[in-house]
C-alpha cells in the first residue's frame, strides 16, 4: 500500500514544471545576487575581521561559534547530520542593551552575532530606546531620556565606553545612523522628525516630505540605503517613507496591524507590527509592489529588528513571557538562533558594520 | 563537472558555474515545490525565489555539497510562508475540491490530479511531513529539524494527514 501512494506521488511530482522553462531568468537573477554576497565576503576578508574568508575551508571547519542557547519552539533549525546542512553562521558583532532586572539602568553589550564573545562596553544608569552604529562602525548614538520631557543623544566610543553629549534639547529618541555617517534622525517627544550632523548640533533639521514647512510627524525612522529617504510610523501605527530632502509627500506603505519599529535593510524594509496582539516580523516593499511578507514563524513576540549590512541577517529581540532575549534570523535559511538567555531583558540590536 | 565552494570564493560566481548549480538542483526542488504547492507556477517562482537567495549566501556555505538540503529546507520554508500568507487559496481549494475532483476517464490521471488536489488541502506540517517522508525519503528526525517540531509530532502529522487523505482518496493511501 506504502508503495502504491509513493508511485502515486511520484506521478503527480512528474507534472511538475521542467529547470529548463527558467533556466536563465534564475541563473542572471541568481548571478545578481550572488555579486552582493561575494562583495560581502571580499570586504570581510579584506577588512580582516575573518581573516582567510578566502580560504574557505579554514571558517568553513570553524566549531567554536556554534549558536547558544534552547531552539525555541516552531522555529526551523537545520543540524549537521548527513542528509540537512548545519545552520548558516551569523557573521559580524552586534551592540545591544542588557537592562538590569530592576530596570533604570543598562549595559551596553557587544558580541559576534553567532552569540561567541559577549563583552560590556559601558555600563550606564540611563533610560534608553534605541541604539544605532556608526558605519565606520567605531561610536553608536543613543537615546538618554532624563525624565519630565527632556534628554539627550548621546555617542559612545564602541572600544573604549567613552560617551558624549550632541544634542541636548527636547527629548530626542529613536536615533538612527545615515549609512554615509553624516546625519542622524531621530524624533522628538512630540512625533516630529528631526536630523542633525552626526558630530553633534545646538538644533535640529525638520524633515518636511511634504516641502510646505511643516514638521512631519512620524517615529522609529530609519535611513533607506542611499540615504535619500526615511521610512517612519505615523501615530496610527501606519509605516510610510518620505524623501529627506522634502520634495515629495509621505508614501503610505501597505502594512498590516500597527508597526512598533522600522529597519530599512539592502532588500527592504522590515517592521514589527502587532497583529492579533503578538508583534511579529514582517518585510515590506518600499515600492509598494509586493504584498508584506511574514519572516518568522515562532511563539512569542519578535520586536526591534535589525538587518544586518550585508542584508543576510536579522537580529531582533523575542519576548516570551517574562523573557527577553536577543535573537539573529538567518534570512535566507530562516534558522533562528538565541544569542541570549538570561533573567537580563536584552533590548535595541545594532550591527556594528565592519571598518 | 560539478562546480564547488572553492570556485565561487576563488573566481567569483560565473554564470555557468550557477547554471550547473541550478541544473544539478533544481529538478529535484521543482518536484518538491510542486508536491508542497500543487500549482506550478507556484512552484516556479518558489524555487526561483529559493535558489537566488541561495546564491547571495554561497560564499557562507560551509559544505558545498550541502547545496542541495539548504536548498530543500529553504524551499520547504519558504512554501510554509507562502502557505500562511495564501491561507484563503487553500481555504478556497478545500471549498472547491469536491466539485474539481470529477471522474476523469483517465483512473490514472484523475488519481493524480485528486491527490494533488487533497495534499492542497491539508494544513501546511501535514503536508510537509507526508511529502518528506513518502516522496523526499526523509527521516522523521530531519523532517522535526526542518518544521521546528518533536519527532512525535512529525508522526502525528503524518498520522492525521493520512487519515484525511484515506478519506478523501480511499483505502490506497498507507
Amino acid at each position: 500500500m506504502t508503495d502504491g501512494f509513493r508511485d502515486e506521488l511520484d506521478r503527480l511530482a512528474a507534472g511538475a514544471p521542467t529547470p529548463d522553462e527558467r533556466r536563465d531568468q534564475v541563473v542572471r537573477a541568481a548571478r545578481r545576487r550572488s555579486r552582493v554576497g561575494m562583495v560581502v565576503a571580499s570586504a570581510i576578508a579584506v577588512t580582516g575581521v575573518l581573516v582567510g574568508v578566502l580560504a574557505v575551508g579554514a571558517v568553513l571547519d570553524r566549531r567554536d561559534a556554534r549558536p547558544i542557547g534552547p531552539t525555541p519552539t516552531g522555529v526551523v533549525r537545520v543540524s549537521e547530520s548527513a542528509s540537512t546542512p548545519p545552520p548558516i553562521e551569523a557573521r559580524g558583532e552586534l551592540a545591544y542593551f542588557r537592562d538590569g532586572p530592576f530596570g533604570g539602568s543598562a549595559q551596553l553589550m557587544v558580541r559576534n552575532a553567532d552569540g561567541s564573545d559577549p563583552r560590556t562596553i559601558g555600563d550606564l544608569a540611563i533610560s534608553t530606546s534605541r541604539l544605532s552604529v556608526a558605519p565606520d562602525g567605531s561610536q553608536a548614538v543613543f537615546d538618554h531620556g532624563l525624565g519630565e520631557g527632556s534628554g539627550q543623544l548621546e555617542v559612545i566610543d564602541l572600544s573604549t565606553g567613552v560617551v558624549h553629549t550632541i544634542f541636548d534639547v527636547g527629548q530626542p529618541n529613536g536615533p538612527d545612523w545615515s549609512n554615509d555617517g553624516s546625519t542622524i534622525v531621530f524624533s522628538t517627544d512630540s512625533g516630529a522628525l528631526f536630523t542633525i550632523p552626526s558630530g553633534g548640533a545646538d538644533s535640529g533639521i525638520p524633515v518636511r516630505g511634504e516641502g510646505d514647512g511643516r514638521f512631519l510627524e512620524g517615529y522609529e525612522a530609519s535611513w533607506s540605503p542611499d540615504g535619500d529617504s526615511l521610512v517612519a510610523i505615523d501615530d496610527a501605527g501606519e509605516v510610510f517613507v518620505v524623501e529627506v530632502d522634502g520634495t515629495s509627500p509621505p508614501r503610505r506603505l501597505t502594512s498590516i496591524g500597527r508597526a512598533g519599529w522600522t529597519d530599512w535593510g539592502p532588500d527592504g524594509i522590515v517592521v514589527s507590527t502587532m497583529v492579533n496582539d503578538s508583534w511579529g516580523l514582517y518585510e515590506l516593499d518600499p515600492e509598494n509592489e509586493t504584498p508584506p511578507q511574514l519572516l518568522l514563524d515562532r511563539p512569542g513576540d519578535e520586536t526591534a529588528p535589525e538587518v544586518s549590512p550585508d542584508g543576510n541577517f536579522l537580529a531582533f529581540i523575542g519576548i516570551d513571557g517574562d523573557q527577553q532575549d536577543l535573537f539573529v534570523l538567518d534570512l535566507g535559511s530562516d534558522a533562528v538562533d538565541q544569542l541570549t538567555d538570561d533573567a537580563a531583558q536584552e533590548l535595541s540590536p545594532a550591527w556594528i558594520p565592519s571598518s | 563537472m560539478s562546480a564547488t565552494i572553492g570556485d565561487f570564493v576563488t573566481d567569483g560566481v560565473s554564470a555557468d558555474r550557477l547554471g550547473a548549480l541550478y541544473e544539478a538542483h533544481a529538478a529535484d526542488a521543482l518536484r518538491l515545490a510542486y508536491l508542497l504547492t500543487g500549482d506550478r507556477a507556484v512552484a516556479q517562482d518558489l524555487v526561483q525565489d529559493a535558489f537566488v537567495k541561495m546564491a547571495g549566501r554561497l560564499a557562507h556555505l560551509r559544505r558545498a555539497e550541502a547545496f542541495g538540503a539548504y536548498l530543500r529546507v529553504t524551499v520547504v520554508n519558504m512554501a510554509r510562508m507562502r502557505g500562511r500568507r495564501l491561507k484563503v487559496e487553500r481555504d478556497y481549494l478545500a471549498r472547491h475540491t469536491a466539485e474539481l475532483v470529477e471522474p476523469h476517464r483517465d483512473r490514472d490521471v484523475a488519481a493524480t490530479e485528486s491527490l494533488r488536489l487533497a495534499l492542497a488541502t491539508l494544513p501546511f506540517k501535514q503536508r510537509a511531513a507526508i511529502v518528506l517522508r513518502f516522496f523526499e525519503d526523509v527521516p522523521d528526525e530531519v523532517t522535526a529539524q526542518v518544521l521546528g517540531c518533536r519527532q512525535a509530532t512529525v508522526r502525528s502529522h503524518i498520522h492525521r494527514g493520512l487519515e484525511t487523505l484515506r478519506a478523501e482518496l480511499g483505502e490506497w493511501v498507507p
